[in-house]
């Protein structure tokens, strides 16, 4: 009885510390990938297949049914982790300050992930056999309930990761307790059992104090800096810190400060890009008559706020994207950030800037966006449609909305033409007034609802309100502003635009995420632009109906129609994971603080629906009509969660209750879950009656889900997301399921 | 099958125009085919053999086999000729500042002509124009613009000077090179600014036409020029011809962190420029802020551009500046004989001009320059 419940014991923790471990590393990678959560899919995927790999050649490694193989096992998991995440935040930085690009990342991801994804996959079947062992219950029960208690130790992994880990402790302190705990159930496990060499239970004894020792003695913390400090060599690290937004950070180098987010420098003090700034707040601000209220989202310590404060700025009040950056600007301040947060003008907001949009009811003459282009979801939040139509209501009259996106001054690359097209065109549907100001590296694009905040501002006009306010600008003299307002060189702006795309920035259409990757590959890999441009250039729908036709015309013909139905099932479920997590991150910008109670209730949803059949299932007669209705049910499924998500989740953000809609995600993510776990054993039901061994029957079913829901990882973020939008993902996976709906059917008896 | 296979044809032919779309202005996007007929016949080149050409513009010396290009994407052998695939096509035509190059000693606040095409024989990675640097002519838009157009467009926008900038010009020096000798028969001045790894015999060539020329000095190690896939040693030997030359030569070096900001190296590099070049080349030390794949390195801490400056001075240079810090003192031009600022800059903006014909006007001292 104790040996069975310490076995219980070690599959929870065994389901918590993979989970755990999954998210941790999948976050320390989505840093290196400049913080884009279109990469979240591929980074599923790699796992998937590498814990797919490790539970299909199991049996060939280690003796599945032994007590002191799983503890091994899991003794190694507990050493290889801290490992992969020095890995993953040190990983393709052989030049130092180099974006690194998607090649390399995407390679790096996947080596990383080997080794705890495959050992993870390994203790699967080991704790199966274990538990059989242990058990007097049948097979299909004891398996059924070591998946339960593993997704118990997920849930837990996905709520104490969400709330505890990321608040309270660095990527190595989190490793080093996966690691403990790993090992501490190692050693007790192999204590317990008769037959387990003590030398076994010593070892994973010695590996929890180790782990204890290292995070007692702060040895975690020493590498959890050494990581970093390879990050920028040369450079004091100061602070390198997970908020549930971002990884931030601070160095220190020449008596320059300099604040990064996601390893991309945000704030430099106290000597900012000075042409940039002052180019963009007076160029800017000046468009405005009588600028008294601004909203500064994003960059504005460290000089810009400054320069706003040299207009006549009675109230100014500050956001940033994550509120982490303000809190880390205060606690390394230069004399220059002291002046401006303590200027009695000047409001900090402790919340990320669209939530706090929605929530203020004050109205601003001008809103000054000042962070980068919409590159992942994120960021784009602050360039959709919504965002506008909010940021149009919180506008006084004659107000403006500043914002700058990439350009250049002499050519506009496709890539820089898109992406201001884009921007261009969600602008023009909320505010019927704007102009465009090209810079050396950027464009400096100026909304209004009122005409005369931009048609009376000409070179004479903005000149006369410098000299009028007394400004004193390093950059912008009149001779510049003259340079700059060249009504030649807004021309040659305009007309290099014609014949692009204006695609308009939507929340749940992230056009702007798009064309931002598509800028983002321009320089990092241009090789992958042509892919992407012709992935992006077909309906969506068609590539989507071409793959399923191709794939379920294979299953069809191979007379393995189930297994093109699971693994439909199984891009679906991807599809799903990734559509909440991705309307998740659209509303709220924080989902890899969420992502670990989204997936693990989008895991219980499905682990749940898979227990609701098993439990019927032997009360069934007819496996193929039930099997026929939950391919129907995952086809409205899709259709229902779009609904949800298109519809229902937006209008409980609009209502700003945070709390109500967290919850309604939650559900979400369980339903959706649900509804693509509830076929897997029907399937099961329905393949082991053509097949004499049940063990290989289930796995070339759980190998075909697998399939599924990695080529739905690879491509529904990098691809479908920003092209189809989160609706369009739905009605694929509607579509997908509908047609292999329809094979089934025509299968028909041959099933 | 046959069928699916023709759909996914036309779909990608559909797209492919798409993708073209219609361009502005003049602007064309380069066909298949359609380059043949305004292609020129490349200059300094030699042939290996029967299927085999070299380049000899630049220090890379590219073999270049039957159909294929160089390392700058601009020259192709067709037929057993080499071909400048870019001549007359530019891709940016703008009028700015002669301070944005930086020229500081050459007509101060006048206006350029700026004229950039398609390639590069460097590969840096923090290239600010690599939309157009890194690039071949066939994926970016183009105008058609003879050296006559260039010249009569710098004409009509009345500037004196026309600077062959954005790209390197070694990547296209039969463009520049025939604009230079058409230009000078009008009056114009003709600048370019390089990275200066041009072979000796070229560049002695293009000078007899060029007035002024920037050399971006990447760094004065191998580990400096690594960031750009390049060598120092060719950068030198064309310095020293440049030096030697009539030509006004300025000096840029982007202090980049961690690439080339280590100050000894930045010492022995003002040493050299002192011993070979002389103690009155501008050297103009400017910020980095990051750029194209160096994404994630720190702006230029002033301290290390203070630094340098300081170190310049102390090997002798008399004129030394600092870019890219906008409202910095040391943007401004100071008389190396009584310390007194002749030239009060911020930024590109020319506050104002204390020079009397070329002469402090505290004391007198002739500082060296175009400034006619």
């Amino acid at each position: 009885m104790m040996r069975r419940n310490l076995t219980a014991a070690a599959v929870i923790f065994m389901g918590f510390s993979g989970f755990t471990a999954q998210l941790l590393l999948l976050r320390e990678l989505v840093s290196s990938f400049l913080g884009s959560e279109l990469t979240i899919g591929f980074i599923f995927a790699a796992w998937l297949l590498w814990e797919a790999a490790g539970a299909r050649l199991a049996g060939k490694i280690v003796h599945t049914g032994s007590v002191t193989s799983f503890a091994l096992l899991q003794v190694l998991f507990a050493l290889v982790v801290p490992l992969s995440v020095y890995a993953a935040r040190t990983a393709g930085t052989f030049t130092p300050g180099e974006a690194a690009d998607f090649g390399r990342t995407a390679l790096f991801s996947l080596l990383i992930l080997l080794p705890p994804g495959f050992l993870h996959g390994n203790l699967f079947p080991c704790s199966c056999a274990l538990f059989l062992k242990t058990s007097k219950k049948p097979s299909e029960t004891a398996v059924g309930n070591v998946y339960i208690l593993e997704i118990i130790g997920t849930l837990a992994g996905g709520i104490l990761f969400t709330f505890l880990f990321i608040p309270l402790a660095h990527g190595f302190r989190t490793a080093m307790i996966i690691s403990l705990i790993n090992c501490l159930v190692s050693s007790v496990l192999l204590l317990y059992s008769t037959k387990a060499p003590l030398r076994a239970a010593a070892a994973a004894a010695a590996g929890a104090v180790l782990s204890l020792g290292v995070i007692i003695g702060g040895f975690d913390t020493y590498l959890h800096m050494h990581a970093a400090g390879r990050l920028w060599p040369g450079s004091e690290v100061l602070e390198y810190r997970n908020s549930p937004y971002s990884t931030a950070a601070v160095t220190l180098r020449g008596g320059e400060y300099t604040w990064f987010s996601d390893r991309v420098p945000v704030i430099t003090s106290p000597n900012p890009d000075t042409a940039e700034t002052e180019g963009f707040a007076h160029l800017g601000l000046l468009h405005h008559p009588d600028p008294s209220s601004v909203l500064i989202i994003g960059s504005g310590a460290g000089g810009l706020l400054s320069e706003v404060l040299k207009h006549p700025v009675t109230r100014a009040d500050y956001a940033e994207l994550d509120p982490l950056l303000i809190e880390l600007v205060k606690q390394h301040q230069t004399e220059l950030i002291q002046s401006e947060l303590e200027d009695p003008r000047v409001r900090t907001v402790n919340s990320d800037g669209r939530l706090f949009t929605l929530r203020s009811d004050a109205f601003y003459d001008a809103v000054i966006i000042g962070v980068p282009y919409p590159m992942d979801l994120q960021t784009n939040r602050l360039y959709t449609l919504e965002f506008f139509s909010l940021l149009k209501q919180r506008l006084a009259p004659k107000g403006i909305v500043l914002l700058s996106m990439p350009g250049s001054s002499g050519y506009l690359s496709e890539e820089m033409a898109d992406i201001n097209s884009m921007i261009i065109h969600t602008l023009e549907q909320v505010f019927p007034y704007r102009k465009s100001i090209p810079g050396d590296s950027s464009v400096l694009h100026i909304a209004s609802g009122d005409a005369r905040s931009i048609e009376a501002a000409d070179t004479e006009e903005l000149t006369a309100r410098l000299a009028a306010r007394s400004i004193e600008s390093s950059a912008v003299t009149p001779w510049y502003i003259s340079y700059r307002n060249d009504p030649e060189r807004i021309r040659w702006f305009e007309n290099s635009l014609e014949g692009h795309e204006a695609r308009t920035n939507r929340d749940f259409t992230p056009a702007g995420v798009h064309y931002g990757t598509a800028y983002w590959l321009s320089m990092v890999s241009p090789g992958l632009l042509s892919p992407l441009r012709f992935f992006s250039s077909l309906p969506g729908l068609l590539l989507l109906g071409l793959a399923a036709a191709g794939m379920l015309m294979y299953a069809f013909l191979r007379s393995r129609v189930v297994h093109g139905c699971v693994a439909a099932t199984g891009f679906s479920s991807m599809l799903f994971d990734l559509a909440v997590l991705y309307a998740f991150q659209a509303l709220f910008g924080y989902v890899f603080s969420w992502i670990g109670v989204l997936a693990a209730c989008f895991m219980a949803g499905a682990a749940f629906g898979g227990w609701f059949t098993t439990r019927r299932l032997k009360h069934m007669t007819a496996i193929k009509r039930w099997f026929f209705f939950s391919e129907l049910w995952v086809t409205a499924a899709a259709l229902l969660l779009g609904a949800v998500i298109m519809f229902l989740l937006p209008a409980a953000a609009w209502m700003g209750r945070e709390l109500l809609l967290q919850l309604l995600f939650l559900l979400t993510a369980a339903a959706a879950g649900f509804s693509t776990g509830l076929q897997f054993p029907l399937a099961e039901g329905l393949v082991k009656h053509h097949s004499t061994d049940r063990s290989t029957s289930a796995g070339s079913l759980y190998a075909a889900d697998l399939a599924g829901g990695c080529a739905a990882g690879l491509i529904g973020g990098a691809v479908l997301l920003p092209v189809i939008g989160i609706w369009g993902i739905c009605i694929s996976a509607m579509v997908l399921k509908l047609f292999s709906l329809v094979m089934f059917c025509a299968a028909g008896r041959n099933i | 099958m046959k069928i699916m296979t023709a759909i996914l044809v036309q779909l990608s032919l559909l797209w492919s125009l798409s993708a073209s779309g219609p361009s502005p202005d003049t602007m064309t996007t380069a066909t298949p085919g359609a380059s043949e007929h305004s292609m020129a016949e490349a200059m300094f080149y030699q042939v290996i053999d029967d299927r085999t050409l070299q380049c000899l513009i630049c220090f890379r010396e590219c073999i270049i086999p039957e159909g294929e290009r160089g390392f700058c994407r601009n020259k192709e052998h067709i037929d057993g000729v080499l071909y400048s695939l870019v001549h007359s096509r530019p891709s940016a035509v703008q009028v700015d500042p002669i301070e944005k190059e930086p020229q500081f000693h050459n007509l101060p606040g006048s206006r350029i002509l700026c004229v950039g095409t398609a390639g590069c024989n460097y590969a840096c990675r923090h290239c600010h124009n690599w939309h157009l640097s890194q690039q071949s002519i066939d994926d970016i838009r183009y105008m058609n613009m003879t050296p006559d157009h260039l010249v009569a467009e710098a004409m009509m926008r009345e500037v004196r000077t026309i600077s062959f900038t954005y790209n390197d010009p070694i990547s296209m020096y039969e463009y520049v090179y025939d604009t230079a000798r058409l230009a000078a028969q009008h009056g114009l001045n003709i600048l370019w600014h390089s990275n200066g790894s041009m072979n000796p015999e070229p560049l002695r060539e293009l000078l007899k036409y060029t007035h002024a020329v920037t050399i971006d000095l990447k760094g004065f190690s191998s580990h400096a020029y690594q960031n750009s896939r390049a060598s120092l040693e060719p950068v030198l030997e064309a310095l020293k011809i440049i030096g030697e030359s009539d030509v006004w030569l300025e000096i840029v070096n982007l202090v980049i962190p961690t690439i080339n900001d280590d100050p000894e190296e930045i010492r022995a590099m003002c040493r050299w420029i002192s011993e070979h070049l002389g103690n009155e080349v501008p050297l103009h030390f400017t910020r980095f802020v990051p750029a194209y794949r160096l994404t994630h390195l720190p702006r230029t801490p002033v301290e290390t551009l203070e630094q340098a400056y300081a170190i310049a001075r102390e090997e002798g240079l008399s004129y030394v500046t600092i870019g890219n810090v906008p409202g910095h003192q040391y943007n401004s031009t100071f008389c190396p004989s009584c310390d007194s600022r002749v030239i009060h800059r911020t930024h590109f903006t020319v506050i104002e001009n204390l020079l009397i014909d070329g002469a402090c006007r505290e004391c007198g001292h002739a500082v060296p320059g175009i400034w006619k």
